[in-house]
Formats: C-alpha cells, sequence, structure tokens
C-alpha cells in the first residue's frame, strides 16, 4: 500500500466525519480498532474495559473530528494519541480488578498477527527493536504504564537522571528513525 | 524569561514523562514557539510507534454495532430515553452515555462471544443478561439490563450486598407480591434473596430492568 496514500485516505475519511459522514466513520474504525484495541488491553489488561473505551474513543472521534489538524500528524498518531490517554485516566481513576486471562489473551493475539502502522513502521520498528533493554524499559514504563521519570526511578530502583537520559536517547532514536523517512506528517 | 526547553525536556514531555512544573514549562514553551510546537508533534508521532509495535486485537462485531447504536442514540430520540437521568445516577455515567446503553437494549442477541458488554446473552430459559461498563462508583457491582421473556422466572438467589433496580418495559411479579412495573424502583439490602416471575402471554413485549448489585450468589436454595 502506498504509505501516502494511506495518510491521505485516513484524512479524508476523517474531514467527511466531521461532516457528519457515518459510513466514513465506520471506514475509519475498520481500519485502526484492531491497533487502538490492543493499545487499551495493553494498558488496561481488562478486555471488557478495553473494549467499552474502543467504543467511547471512537463516539469522542465523531464529535471531534473538527479538530483534526492534517499539518500536524497523521490520523493513526491523533487516534492512539487519544486513546492512550483515555486509556491512562480510566487506569487510574477506576481501580480495575486485574484480569489475568487478558494477559493470555493478548499473549495469544500476538502468535497471529501483524500491524501495518503506515510508511515508517518498517524504520521504526528496526530502530526500537535495537534500542537496549533499559532504553526500551524506560519507554514503555512512560507509554504503557503512565509513570513520570521519577516513579519508573522508583520502580525500578535507577536514579532519576539516568531514567531521563536513557528514555531521550530511545526518543531521539525512535524520532531519528521517522526522520530517516523524509514523512514529517 | 522562561529558561531554554532543550530536545531532552521535550522528548520526556512526548511521553507525559515529566513532573508537572516541568510539564507546565514545556507547554508554556511549545505554545509560545510554533518550531517547538513541531518538534513534539513529530515526537509524538514516534512515541505513537510504540503502541504500533503491539500486535493488533481484532475487536468482536458487537462493539462496532453498539457504536452504531450509540450513534443513533445521539441523533435521534430513543423510546427508552425516559429512564436516562435515572440511569446515569445508578450506573455513574453521563445521561449521554446512559441514552446510548438504553438503545443498546434494543440491539439482536449474540451467541459468539459470552460475557461481552453491552450485548444480550441467554442465561436461563427465557431470561437474558446484559452487563453494563458502568462508572467508579460501581467497581465491584454486576451492572447491566436483566430481559424475561413473558411467562420467564428469574432464578432464586440471595444477594451480598445492595441490590437496587429501575423497571423499563414489562410487568413482573416478585417472590413476596410486589407488582412491578415501568418505572418502578426496588432497594434490596445485604443477605435478601427472592425471584419473580414475569407476565404476560407468549409474543408480548419481555419484562427488562436495569440492575446495580453488589454480589449476588444463585447456591441458595428456594423455602418452600
Amino acid at each position: 500500500m502506498d504509505p501516502v496514500e494511506t495518510g491521505d485516505a485516513d484524512a479524508a475519511l476523517v474531514a467527511a466525519i466531521a461532516r457528519g459522514d457515518r459510513a466514513a466513520l465506520a471506514a475509519l474504525y475498520d481500519r485502526h480498532a484492531g491497533l487502538l484495541l490492543a493499545l487499551a488491553l495493553r494498558i488496561l489488561r481488562d478486555r471488557r474495559e478495553a473494549e467499552d473505551l474502543l467504543h467511547d474513543v471512537f463516539l469522542e472521534v465523531w464529535r471531534a473530528a473538527g479538530d483534526f489538524d492534517p499539518d500536524r500528524g497523521r490520523v493513526r498518531t491523533w487516534l492512539a494519541v487519544r486513546m492512550r490517554s483515555r486509556a491512562l485516566d480510566r487506569q487510574k481513576s477506576a481501580r480495575i480488578s486485574r484480569n489475568v486471562g487478558d494477559d493470555a489473551v493478548i499473549e495469544r493475539m500476538a502468535a497471529d498477527d501483524v500491524v501495518e502502522t503506515g510508511p515508517d513502521h518498517g524504520r521504526v520498528r528496526a530502530a526500537l527493536a535495537a534500542l537496549p533493554a533499559e532504553q526500551r524499559q524506560v519507554i514503555e514504563l512512560a507509554y504503557f504504564d503512565g509513570l513520570s521519570c521519577s516513579e519508573i526511578g522508583e520502580r525500578t530502583g535507577t536514579p532519576v537522571g539516568t531514567v531521563k537520559s536513557r528514555m531521550a536517547a530511545a526518543m531521539g532514536k525512535l524520532r531519528g528513525a521517522l526522520d530517516a523517512g523524509g514523512a514529517r506528517s | 524569561m522562561t529558561p531554554a526547553v532543550g530536545p531532552e525536556l521535550l522528548a520526556l514531555h512526548a511521553l507525559d514523562a515529566l513532573d508537572a512544573d516541568d510539564a507546565a514549562r514545556v507547554e508554556a514553551a511549545v505554545a509560545a514557539d510554533p518550531a517547538l510546537a513541531r518538534e513534539l508533534d513529530a515526537l509524538r508521532a514516534a512515541a505513537a510507534a510504540i503502541a504500533g509495535e503491539l500486535p493488533v486485537v481484532a475487536p468482536p462485531a458487537g462493539v462496532k454495532a453498539r457504536l452504531e447504536a450509540s450513534l443513533d442514540a445521539l441523533t435521534r430520540p430513543g423510546r427508552l430515553d425516559r429512564f436516562a437521568a435515572r440511569l446515569a445516577a445508578l450506573f455513574d455515567v453521563t445521561v449521554d452515555k446512559a441514552r446510548m446503553m438504553l438503545a443498546w437494549i434494543d440491539q439482536p442477541d449474540q451467541a459468539d462471544q459470552p460475557d461481552e458488554p453491552g450485548r444480550w446473552e441467554a442465561m436461563a430459559p427465557g431470561v437474558s443478561l446484559m452487563h453494563l461498563p458502568a462508572g467508579p462508583a460501581c467497581a465491584g457491582a454486576d451492572c447491566g439490563f436483566v430481559r424475561l421473556e413473558p411467562g420467564a422466572t428469574f432464578p432464586w438467589h440471595a444477594h451480598d450486598g445492595e441490590e437496587v433496580t429501575v423497571v423499563l418495559q414489562g410487568r413482573a411479579r416478585d417472590a413476596d407480591g410486589t407488582a412491578l412495573a415501568p418505572g418502578a424502583e426496588v432497594v434490596l439490602g445485604a443477605s435478601t434473596a427472592h425471584d419473580f416471575h414475569a407476565e404476560g402471554e407468549v409474543g408480548e413485549e419481555p419484562y427488562i430492568f436495569a440492575v446495580r448489585v453488589f454480589g449476588v450468589r444463585f447456591d441458595v436454595a428456594r423455602p418452600a
């Protein structure tokens, strides 16, 4: 799939949603719901909560599509930022009883699916894979668990300055991988 | 004059990993400098790639169907809207979300994925349940809708904690003889037990109510 067209197609769908086009919302859902549900599950570790949040986030998209600015980035990023933020909010506000079974669900799914995330996926994926374990750990604790640098320091018994430099180094590499694609948006 | 915000602070902020003071400093700098704002957007896109590493999880079909029903509920009046405010209070959700939940009642039954929130699943002969995603105040409670076909009986059970029900449609009679009709609200305390029977003829509308109960057990014998 042509990456540029993928992004343009998403942006066109969001513009149509902003005009009240329900079919466009359904199409955007078909393209991205799988990734967003995976993200919600990874953060919340509860299937019911994650599915409910997926529903809520797409309702939000229906209402907020007019706010999307294609000059600021891709639709997929916009959606992921929204989902992550809502999932972390929910995780903090509600004490979700941890459902051990859902870890098994995530692992099982891991075996049989690969995500297509757009133009830079290959490069960013390679950059992620190349990160030293301690750098990967800090960005995952921040991204999926919503922990601050100080909290990560406490949890891992690492000085906060070290956490910060690891995180910044990791982000620099991911950012560089995006740049290497020449795809600013 | 705000101190300069370097690439490290910006990178950490893209992951929302800064403490409040530093985050506010970065936000102020970003608001004042479009180039910095663009760089933060790019960093956030890079951060989103972390999510892109996750294997996709195909959502069950019910989520999309529920989304469609919810959009319907937002754009046109629903037949059970008059209960929305009471449901919002019962389930600790917004009135909009309560209207959507009421719209889910008319969703078709499912067989494929038991226990999915927002979809009907069979529980006993003539009895179906729909689990609902309620708000934080309902943590630890079972929340949902219950539907009985006319003539069906909900099995005898005991409540570990308080049970509140709001009748939405149809008619039923509780074990103690109480007649239940739309609009009725019944509050039962902990350690109570009962069953109830939906009235009406086969083919008439089912008896449906909303319920929030903190613990329910079916391993209790009905007194003779």
